[in-house]
């Protein structure tokens, strides 16, 4: 059992510093060249292992602390819905998405005034519709 | 040599004749209030929303719109700090204390109107300030080598990597985040491609009004998501404040909104040290001397006149090493050095000289929009008292829309809007575990100046490395930087030692 989130996160570092390094030490680069393409991204992936040693250390020399909870099931929720829209941003009408992303993160979020789940969800995707297409000529996705 | 010319003021008032400006100069001011108000949802998540919407609009039209949003957000945030004791955003954490007092005796619309007219005194007293000091600044700045950029753009990121979050090495980390991220794409010099993974849409690098959404916008939703359900507070029923009332509370405190204002502005000009932190000293000074009879902590007018002061007396100070040097101080400025590459402009040494007509013309916009804020601040602040009472279920996915389409904005591909949520998570699950966002703004937008001054400096100076702290100014700065970073890692632990 991890005793500290920051041991967490400074592994997490190391791990990530020590694979930018590596994929940074792959790009290519020509005999004649005195610094080249790879030298700085190289330089910031060593930064960014040796804050994640660090990190460790603090974590482990640290009181114990409890990891940061993701399991709010109302923010995991969230994130779907929000994951949907956003993917399929580019697909789907933009009134029609964007009514139901409305819809269902503010059910989501406890929302349960029927009036409120009818008419904002409306109203919103509406109107940023008409803002973006019209005041500033934005074309959105949309099927007619 | 004078960098301004009589030609630059006058192309800059003639761009307040066109309609189209103004009006986009009061939309900016709007939208300023509606996100400083709404609490949770800060100054620089609305100008990442709104950026996006400046791509195709011409640089005056770009510019107002920005500044107005960035001029008035500051002030709206101190409505749900007097009203709810949530600050709007960060830089009100300290009106917080006096004004909510203020509030629960009944003199919530007392406070609101002090805050407006302070946040407008301080406003105007840092645009002089840029007016007078930018252009002499930028003089020197051009006497500057890459050896001195790359000092100065280091220590702008260190400065903000030390003071973002509760960690100094998670905000070094962030930096280096950042960094990395602005190596994606093509190298400037050799044309090779970097971490690419054969990904076209990376060519361009990682996009970054994509990363600003993701970062301010996306991270802020899922955060306040968890606490939606926050009460609300009851406040008893309120007095009106008459305007003629407040002429002579300005006169006994005269002296202290003048060092408010200058220690908002010096912050300001800093880097790293931003709005929040010029709102806290300035709070604390007005505090320090205090004189018999001042009620702090259970209602003094005089914690709003200092913090509100403050807060807004860094726009102008800010907007200081942005215009002067290329260098954002804080990253509301990140996002706006953001608006202004758009654009095709590179805030540096050569804009005042270069595009002397469009400093004057952010001087004019700023100005405009402070006294467009007072306007309207007082006249709606009834209304704006509303926008505190957007319930959460709807603000949230409102906001998440605005991105979503903002992004889209940006090219009309579906990569900049599922950019976005990815990098919101990756904030997201960064934010959790305590690593500050601000760095990684920073980091991206300083990354590419970094790497080029570096690479300059080492090249012309024979890869010799000690050229940075042998050469005065950049020694000097090297040191400032050390020291900063050295006081920070140790504050830690005296810290804990005193608990």
């Amino acid at each position: 059992m991890i005793r500290h989130p920051d041991i967490l996160s400074g592994l997490a570092l190391i791990v990530a510093g020590a694979v930018m390094t590596y994929l940074s030490w792959q790009i290519e680069t020509a005999p004649q060249e005195v610094l080249t393409a790879r030298f700085f991204p190289v330089l910031a992936s060593i930064g960014l292992a040796l804050c994640g040693l660090g990190l460790a250390i603090k974590g482990l020399l640290a009181t114990r602390k409890s990891l940061p909870n993701f399991s709010d099931l109302r923010v995991i929720g969230l994130i779907v819905v929000f994951l949907l829209y956003f993917f399929t941003f580019t697909i789907v009408d933009f009134r029609l998405s964007t009514w139901a992303l409305m819809l269902a993160s503010m059910y989501l979020l406890g929302a349960r005034s029927g009036k409120q789940l009818v008419i904002t969800p409306i109203a919103v995707s509406l109107i940023t519709f008409v803002i973006f297409r019209y005041g500033f000529e934005i074309l959105l996705p949309q099927w007619i | 040599m004078d960098l301004i010319s009589q030609e630059d003021i006058l192309w800059a008032l003639a761009q307040f004749t066109d309609p189209v400006v103004v009006l986009l100069l009061v939309v900016g001011v709007v939208a300023g209030l509606i996100f400083g108000a709404a609490p949770g949802v800060t100054v620089i998540a609305g100008l990442a929303v709104i950026t996006p919407i400046t791509f195709d609009m011409d640089f005056g039209k770009a510019m107002a719109l920005l500044l107005g949003a960035y001029t008035a957000g500051y002030f709206a945030g101190s409505i749900p700090a007097i009203l709810i004791n949530t600050p709007g955003t960060p830089a009100n954490a300290a009106t917080s204390i006096e004004g909510y007092m203020l509030a629960k005796k009944g003199r919530a619309d007392e406070a609101v109107s002090l805050a407006v007219i302070c946040s407008f005194i301080g406003g105007i007293f840092s645009v002089l300030v840029l007016a007078s000091l930018a252009p002499g600044l930028a003089k020197v700045a051009l006497k500057f080598t890459s050896v001195e950029y790359f000092s100065l753009a280091l220590l702008g990121l260190f400065a903000v990597a030390a003071v973002a979050g509760q960690s100094l090495l998670k905000g070094i980390a962030a930096a280096m985040i950042g960094i990395i991220a602005s190596t994606v794409g093509i190298d400037a010099v050799t044309g090779t491609q970097r971490l690419t993974f054969g990904t076209i849409d990376l060519l361009g690098g990682v996009p970054l009004i994509p990363a600003l959404l993701g970062l301010f916008s996306i991270t802020e939703l899922l955060t306040k998501a968890q606490d939606v359900y926050a009460s609300e507070t009851m406040l008893p029923p309120q007095k009106e404040f008459r305007l003629r009332q407040v002429l002579p509370i300005y006169l006994r405190n005269k002296w202290l909104l003048l060092k408010s204002a200058v220690i908002g502005t010096f912050i300001g000009i800093l880097p790293s040290l931003g709005p929040n932190i010029a709102a806290w000293v300035s709070f604390g000074e007005a505090a320090r001397t205090a004189k018999p009879g001042d009620a702090y902590g259970e209602g003094e007018e005089k914690g709003v006149i200092a913090a509100e002061t403050a807060n807004n007396a860094v726009t102008g100070g800010g907007m200081v090493p942005l215009l002067t040097v290329g260098i954002p101080g804080d990253p509301v400025t990140a996002v706006l050095i953001g608006a202004l590459i758009i654009q095709g402009i590179d805030p540096g040494p050569f804009f005042i000289r270069d595009d002397g007509n469009k400093f004057i013309f952010i001087i004019i916009a700023m100005g405009l929009a402070n006294i467009l804020m007072l306007a309207l601040g007082l006249s709606a602040r009834g209304l704006l008292r509303c926008v505190v009472r957007i319930p959460n279920h709807t603000l949230i996915p409102v906001v998440a829309v605005l991105s979503a389409a903002g992004g889209f904005a940006v090219n009309g591909t579906p990569f900049e809007v599922m950019a976005i949520m990815v990098i919101g998570l990756f904030g997201f699950i960064l934010l959790r575990f305590e690593f500050p966002m601000a760095p990684i703004v920073l980091g991206l937008v300083l990354g590419p100046l970094l790497e080029e001054n570096l690479r300059n400096g080492l090249t012309a100076n024979d890869m010799d490395f000690t050229v940075f702290v042998t050469r005065p100014i950049s020694g000097g700065i090297i040191a400032v930087t050390v020291i900063l970073v050295a006081f920070l890692a140790l504050r830690g632990p005296m810290r804990h030692k005193k608990a």
